[in-house]
């Protein structure tokens, strides 16, 4: 599954995976050796302990009821990080989020999320793409982000080519039904 | 000697009621609403018996059927705790009349006490300080002439009032008469009386307050001063024993006004006689709270040992939206422990905080030998104490004991709004990595059904990469 989390308004792109210890989180990014940190998670009573290669502290979490996805996470000293969480329906639903209901019918116009500027294009015109296919990169915040589309179709046109700044809500690629 | 004590509160007051029996062998009875059937406090007493539904109207404020509950299961006495009915001199009396016993002052000294033109007149005749402003209440006529009297900005406050309610400050004369039709509304609502009076506006000012506690027999002592001048609201967050300003001469003086006031009144049991204090140390008094307070405590812990002590109310609010109360159910818990740390609380994991009472959580309350060691000692504590579930003011001490103001004892009580918008502004505590982790396990859990905004399901174990670009 792939999630978007802002953190204090700092967006990272992350994928998670299942394996066979649990499940495993990655930051989608692009090039350069990885310098890996890895974090562990387990409960203890209701709260989270968080185990770092030499160290480990308790956290505490508390939801959002009126806004779904949102996390106050505080561990000890100092406000807590606001935290949100999107999962890739809601992230493609909010790109999506200028298309209408006749526009179904239509080419789909897929928007940027953000303000960022486009690193690659990866979708041609006229190309046939399946769900889920990475259209194009947008660098944000330092952060690459993968813009992918969320259902089949071809590629009806490309508004944005490489080097661009964008605008949140630009539209990026249209796509006409497969 | 007492053998069977009717707690009419809920919270960690009446679970420190039900302690103190239980050391001195007094049989005690909880009483409880339908919201806290499952509440710590119920299971603090001996027995415990239902008195109605959430709304504190009919439950904890309906005096005839603690009264009745009292007489039902054979109790000799009725303790009030804080808030609720404690300093409604009716309830008292209904309970006196009862033959039974009310653990507090009696009925008479809360009525003379606790209408504040009524104390004004007696501290007045006694040689108190008094704020300067009008003997009686004031109506569109001689409102005019009491505020310019008293030299703008004035307050205009509910004869009856409390809790910060009834209260507003007027900075114009052309926004009076306005003001005090507002005032009148207010009070009338909310204490049944529209009777308010002027003011002088002191500020900046501290807030001040001298414990005392009287016996049945007259003699009234002073236990020195709270500095409470951290607030929102008009309600206390921070309060401290001693107050770091007043000097032994001012401490004498202040002990000795307030118990010549609750001597005069036939005052009995604890009480707190509250003081604003102008920068020169000039004291006047503000009111007496007829009754046990919230920071009894930080008192207690300062009374035996000369040193420092400081208490945080924790509070289910969030200090960085404007202290917007933040209700539901409690994941997890840690309590802070250690040398001279003390938490008097009701929480439990999995306890529901409701938003029919108020958002008083638990007391942190922590003593030192100095103040800086005490401030240091409530910083390590408050980063312990984790809450899961809610938002509370907990996070605010680390901010509070990096402030060089707060250090320098140098506030008053309206420093905290700027305080908080400042803290608001600094980075948050923690790490990125940690706090996206964390989410995005409780996203995941309460994905796959688990209640939401807890910690990740037992068991479960997470390994987080990360890889900067």
């Amino acid at each position: 599954m792939r999630y978007r989390v802002t953190v204090q308004g700092r967006s990272f792109d992350v994928i998670v995976v299942e394996s066979q210890d649990g499940l495993v989180a990655a930051l989608v990014s692009e090039g350069k050796e990885p310098a890996f940190e890895r974090v562990s998670l387990s409960s203890r009573g209701g709260l989270t302990v968080l185990s770092r290669e030499n160290a480990s502290e308790t956290l505490s979490l508390s939801g959002s009821p009126e806004e779904e996805g949102v996390y106050h996470v505080s561990q000890g000293g100092g406000r807590p990080l606001r935290c949100e969480v999107e999962d890739e329906r809601r992230l493609l639903a909010r790109a999506a989020g200028g298309a209408s209901r006749a526009a179904r019918t239509g080419p789909r116009v897929i928007r940027s999320i953000m303000p960022g500027i486009i690193v690659k294009v990866l979708a041609a015109p006229g190309a046939s793409v399946a769900a889920k296919d990475p259209l194009l990169i947008v660098e944000a915040m330092k952060m690459q982000n993968e813009i992918r589309c969320e259902e089949a179709g071809v590629i009806a046109k490309v508004h944005v080519q490489p080097g661009q700044s964008v605008a949140a809500g630009a539209p990026l690629v249209e796509l006409s039904p497969a | 000697m007492l053998k069977k004590v009717l707690i009419a509160n809920r919270g960690e007051i009446a679970i420190r009621v039900a302690r103190a029996c239980r050391e001195m062998g007094i049989a005690s009875v909880a009483v409880y609403s339908t919201a806290d059937r499952n509440a710590l406090h119920v299971r603090a007493a001996d027995e415990a018996h239902e008195i109605g539904p959430p709304e504190p109207r009919s439950s904890y404020l309906d005096g005839a059927k603690l009264v009745s509950v009292a007489k039902k299961t054979g109790a000799d006495a009725v303790h009030p705790g804080y808030g609720f009915l404690s300093e409604n001199a009716a309830f008292a009396k209904e309970v006196e009349e009862a033959g039974l016993t009310w653990i507090g002052p009696p009925s008479g000294a809360i009525a003379k006490l606790g209408n504040k033109l009524e104390a004004r007149k007696t501290a007045k005749a006694l040689g108190i300080p008094t704020i300067p402003g009008s003997d009686g209440p004031v109506e569109g006529d001689s409102v005019r002439a009491a505020a310019r009297a008293a030299g703008f900005p004035v307050m205009l406050k509910a004869a009856s009032g409390g809790g910060g309610k009834g209260i507003r400050t007027v900075r114009d004369e052309a926004d009076l008469v306005r003001e005090l039709e507002r005032a009148r509304g207010e009070a009338q609502s909310s204490f049944g009386s529209s009777a308010v009076f002027v003011e002088k506006s002191i500020f900046p000012a501290r807030h001040i307050e001298v414990q005392v506690l009287a016996d049945s027999r007259g003699n009234v002592v002073h236990l020195g001063e709270r500095e409470c001048s951290l607030q929102r609201r008009h309600q206390k967050i921070v309060e401290e024993s001693p107050s770091p300003v007043v000097t032994p001469e001012v401490r004498a003086r202040l002990g000795e006004c307030a118990v010549r006031l609750a001597k005069h009144a036939g005052y009995r049991s604890a009480g707190t006689v509250e003081f604003l204090v102008d920068a020169e140390l000039r004291f006047f008094l503000l009111e007496m709270n007829t009754r046990l307070q919230v920071e009894l405590s930080v008192k207690q812990e300062d009374v035996h040992a000369r040193g420092a002590a400081i208490e945080l109310r924790v509070t289910a609010e969030d200090p960085f939206q404007g202290f917007a109360p933040s209700a539901g159910t409690v994941r997890g818990l840690q309590l802070p422990g250690g040398a001279f740390t003390r938490v008097d609380t009701a929480l439990e994991a999995g306890a529901e905080v409701s938003l029919f009472y108020d958002p008083l959580l638990a007391k942190l309350i922590v003593w030192a030998e100095t103040r800086e060691r005490a401030i240091d000692r409530l910083a390590r504590a408050a980063a312990e104490f984790q809450v899961g579930g809610v938002r509370t003011t907990l996070p605010l001490v680390a901010h509070l004991a990096r402030d060089p103001d707060f250090r320098a004892a140098k506030f008053h009580t309206t420093w905290l709004d700027g305080f908080v918008a400042r803290a608001a502004a600094e980075a948050p505590g923690g790490l990125e990595t940690a706090a996206l982790a964390a989410a995005l396990a409780a996203h995941a859990d309460s994905k796959r059904g688990s209640a939401p905004a807890s910690a990740p399901a037992a068991g479960s174990s997470w390994a987080h990469t990360w890889r900067p670009r």
